[in-house]
């Protein structure tokens, strides 16, 4: 039935396909004459050739050729509809979606995204958007209204711009205040998703099963803990899942973890961090897993809680505030029906539960650490400002605040205390939480655990190495100035007043890669000190080794040999009293300087730096001194000015000399020369060998080479001085010491 | 007249103390070469000194530790800092694997400075108490105050400035200029 215009009623119509109209059946106007058929006709056009008549259309395209309802006006001409045209593009491009994702009952849901969409393109939100996006948003919003499983699969393709849309189309929708809209994703919907990708297709059912079991749980004493507000479920997932994965022993990476969950490495590490901050990061994998079926226990034998009316402010409430509100539901607790009450101690841990969120700690810690500096800073400017009458008195007061704030920490802890919550947060920052993975020394976590097991509870919110009671037995230990000899109390003062970071500890430590380096640059500058120490060491063993050798020997037997030794004992005994002596006599008997010359060489030989002197330029220097002097002197004085500038030389290139007595000379001859057994020859032959050494050879420059000096090239020398010394060494002549009365 | 003097001179040493030296004793040997090859700012150059130089920046304080165990720092502000100070390297050894403990803890020095505010005459001040100062403008420009009691010298320049060091505990430092200010006062150079 169609209205006809000059009817003006409602009236059947009649089709006629022969000629392409419709109309009506009582006065017989066409209301449209475009009819489709499929069947060509040929026309005659002017110029005598046949032409098909008609247009070709596409399917599911209309023409609005000629008249639409009897407008003959309007001439559409060949136009597609675009309208319908676009509808059906999304449509397509939802099922393209709907397809690769594998979701389950594909139809419906591609027809109520569908529907969705026809009205975004409706409402314009279309215009300046990608076709695909817009259908991918429509199709999602399906998903999540389901509540389906593959909303989570949805998440794969997660990027920003997609997030924008959906969001836009929620709000366009006005889909916004819908509660499955606003409940956030449950990060434990990724578990499965995030583990299968991360196992593989190696790993059995059963260690699937218990990682993602155990992530489960991890994450849900996450969301207990207030980790997981305001964050990206997928960080808080990746967190749960790593650690689940490496506590059953399966070694994955963070950078696996990162690749399949999408977040950034140092996303995973703040929340591991977080994680291990809380009160479960402390424990191991086993008592986790118990705590969390004791829990899951308690959660199904939830009883009302009966301190409702011990907490402030919500005594006596007995109306129904939570989403429920309006229906039947009965008042469960705390103005909330039983339902919602379970679900708010699922996700929260109820009022008892859970730790202080993340952020509510950082800057409880920052507001502590502001406090404490205001503290120290007020206690030095007590100080400074009373005399010293009001020292002791300030220290007082210091201790007074420390037990202040002690007792204000004390009272917060009964609270937590008394509320029956797990709140033995002592120092568990720092504390060796078994998924940490530093290394500290041992008697750092001792000192800890120690903490731990007496129970010094601070606030929950942890303070890291603060009051280790076993730290104030090292400092009763200290010797404090007087002032501030104030026993225990000054310990305890300084436990709560020093906060020293195991994190700031080893920024002052290199790592490895550091070391390496290090090692290598400070070898290679200090080679020669190290290449000293090397040959000393070496001496000192083969001195050792010599003594150990001789003393074996000795106690070998042979007498002759002990006697030796014993000589050899008591001759070098001698000669270092009989140096002494000289020295003595030298000092007490020295002529006074006579010259400039002389006086220099004198106090050079006593602070023995003559080794570095060079003599021909300090005659020389004082040549024209001397020139002077011998003018007006004695010759004598002149022999006297010469004897000791050679024998100056003598006694440093040849100090080993100087230490021979007669009497040594004769034993050591003796024994050189009587020497039968080669055991008892061992240590002396070696001080023979040196001795011939250094005396045969007459070619040597510097002098000799022993262990009493370091003769530095030939500048201390001379040859001519030195020559005729030699010579008689090589003639191993008995000589006098021309110096035994210098 | 007195009380003016006390309190202005209360006034003067509101931020008198500015270096402590103090020596302990770390009880436990220790390997020179680990320690400066794992801590960064360690310095170790055994051929010119025999002990690592160690830094810290917060609070800023050098410290000299020997391989017998015993350890010299310098640098801290005040007592209580100086006991963080101390702590802090322990902790540092006690990181590197070595059993530190504190023992002999003892403050050597402490300096201190402040300014009086008005130009001092030290020229009739070194006459006067001729005993204890020694001024030689040329050598320095400071007069070199050695105070019996307590035992405290005292570094006194024209424009005022003090600086106080040798104390042992911080009472002396007070001590010490409690009792100078009163000479200083009196040679107080007048604005010309």
């Amino acid at each position: 039935m169609v209205w006809c215009t000059h009817c003006g009623k409602d009236q059947p119509t009649e089709r006629d396909d022969i000629n392409g109209f419709i109309c009506c059946t009582g006065c017989g106007r066409v209301h449209e004459d475009n009819i489709f058929s499929s069947d060509p006709t040929f026309v005659k056009s002017a110029g005598g050739q046949s032409q098909l008549s008609g247009n070709f259309i596409r399917d599911g395209q209309y023409c609005s050729y000629g008249r639409l309802d009897g407008d003959l006006n309007h001439d559409y001409g060949f136009r597609t509809d675009s309208h319908l045209k676009t509808l059906e593009k999304g449509k397509e491009e939802i099922e393209i979606i709907a397809e690769s994702l594998c979701i389950s009952g594909r139809e419906a849901m591609v027809n109520a995204g569908h529907r969705l969409y026809i009205i975004a393109v409706e409402r314009n939100f279309t215009r300046g958007r990608r076709t695909k996006q817009v259908a991918a948003a429509c199709l999602y919003i399906v998903c999540r209204k389901k509540s389906h499983f593959c909303s989570s699969i949805f998440q794969m393709s997660y990027n920003y711009v997609l997030g924008a849309v959906f969001l836009q189309l929620c709000k366009l929708l006005r889909l916004e205040q819908h509660p499955i809209i606003q409940k956030p994703v449950d990060p434990s919907l990724f578990i499965h998703r995030f583990t299968d990708r991360l196992l593989g297709r190696t790993t059995s059912t059963k260690q699937y099963h218990a990682i993602s079991n155990t992530a489960l749980r991890i994450l849900s004493s996450m969301k207990r803990d207030w980790m997981q507000t305001g964050r990206k479920p997928s960080g808080v997932c990746g967190a749960a899942l790593y650690i689940s994965a490496l506590s059953h022993g399966f070694g994955c990476t963070k950078a696996d973890v990162v690749s399949i969950v999408h977040i950034c490495e140092a996303t995973l590490t703040k929340r591991l961090i977080e994680f291990e901050k809380t009160e479960s990061g402390s424990l191991t994998t086993e008592e986790f897993v118990a705590k969390a079926k004791e829990l899951e226990a308690e959660m199904q034998s939830m009883k009302v809680p009966t301190r409702n009316s011990e907490i402030k402010g919500i005594k006596g409430i007995t109306e129904l505030l939570c989403e429920h509100k309006g229906t039947d539901a009965k008042h469960f607790a705390h103005g909330l029906c039983s339902h919602c009450y379970n679900e708010f101690v699922k996700v929260s841990g109820g009022i008892h539960g859970g730790s202080a969120p993340p952020a509510f700690q950082r800057a409880e810690e920052e507001r502590r650490k502001e406090s404490l500096q205001i503290k120290q800073d007020k206690g030095f400017f007590d100080n400074d400002e009373d005399s010293i009458s009001c020292h002791k008195e300030d220290q007082e007061n210091l201790e007074g605040n420390v037990k202040m704030t002690r007792e204000k920490v004390k009272l917060t802890n009964e609270e937590m205390v008394e509320d029956g919550g797990a709140c033995s947060q002592n120092g568990d920052n720092a504390t060796g939480s078994r998924y940490k993975n530093t290394a500290s020394t041992d008697v750092g976590t001792d000192n800890r655990n120690q903490d731990g097991q007496n129970g010094v509870t601070e606030s929950c919110i942890s303070e890291a190495a603060i009051g280790c009671p076993a730290e104030t037995d090292d400092w009763s230990q200290l010797q404090f100035p007087e002032s501030y000899k104030v026993g225990d109390d000054m310990g305890e003062e300084l436990e709560t007043l020093s906060d020293i970071d195991d994190e700031e500890v080893d920024r002052y430590l290199h790592n490895e890669e550091e070391v390496r380096l290090k090692t290598i640059i400070w070898t290679e500058m200090n080679k020669e000190y190290l290449e000293e120490q090397a040959t000393k060491e070496e001496a000192i063993a083969a001195a050792e080794a010599a003594h150990a050798a001789a003393l074996a020997a000795a106690a070998e037997g042979a007498p002759d040999a002990v006697e030796l030794a014993a000589a050899a004992a008591a001759a070098v005994a001698r000669l270092k009293k009989d140096k002494q002596r000289k020295r003595a006599e030298e000092a007490k008997n020295k002529v006074p300087p006579q010259s400039a010359a002389e006086a220099t060489r004198q106090m050079l030989e006593k602070k023995k730096l003559s080794s570095k002197v060079n003599y021909d330029v300090l005659e020389r220097l004082f040549e024209d001194n001397k020139k002077n002097v011998t003018q007006t002197s004695d010759g004598g004085k002149d022999i006297h000015n010469q004897s000791p500038a050679e024998n100056v030389k003598r006694t440093r290139s040849v100090l080993w000399a100087d230490e021979d007595s007669a009497d040594f000379k004769n034993s050591k001859r003796q024994a050189l020369q009587g020497e039968a057994t080669e055991g008892n020859a061992v240590d002396f032959k070696e001080e023979g060998a040196e001795f011939k050494e250094e005396r045969t050879d007459p070619n040597m420059e510097d002098g000799l080479e022993g262990d009493d000096f370091d003769v530095e090239g030939p500048d201390g020398l001379d040859n001519e001085h030195f020559q005729p010394y030699k010579l008689q060494y090589g003639h191993e002549v008995e000589y006098e010491y021309d110096y035994e009365d210098y | 007249m007195i009380r003016n003097s006390v309190w202005a001179s209360i006034e003067a040493c509101k931020n008198l103390i500015r270096n402590i030296v103090l020596t302990v004793n770390l009880d436990c040997k220790l390997d020179l070469k680990v320690i400066a090859l794992q801590v960064r700012n360690a310095k170790y150059n055994p051929k010119r000194f025999a002990a690592v130089i160690m830094r810290i920046r917060e609070p800023k304080t050098t410290a000299l530790i020997f391989a017998s165990g015993k350890m010299v720092c310098t640098g801290a502000k005040s007592e209580k800092q100086s006991k963080l100070v101390v702590r802090k390297y322990a902790q540092i050894i006690q990181k590197l694997g070595f059993p530190a403990h504190f023992k002999d803890f003892e403050i050597q020095n402490i300096v201190g400075s402040c300014d009086v505010k008005f130009p001092i005459g030290l020229e009739g001040l070194a006459y006067s108490h001729g005993a204890f100062s020694s001024y030689e403008p040329k050598l320095f420009p400071g007069l070199i105050y050695r105070m019996k009691q307590p035992k405290v010298v005292l570094l006194i320049f024209e424009s005022g400035k003090i600086v106080l060091t040798g104390a042992k505990v911080r009472d002396e430092t007070y001590t010490a200029f409690e009792n100078i200010y009163p000479v200083l006062t009196e040679f107080r150079k007048v604005q010309q």
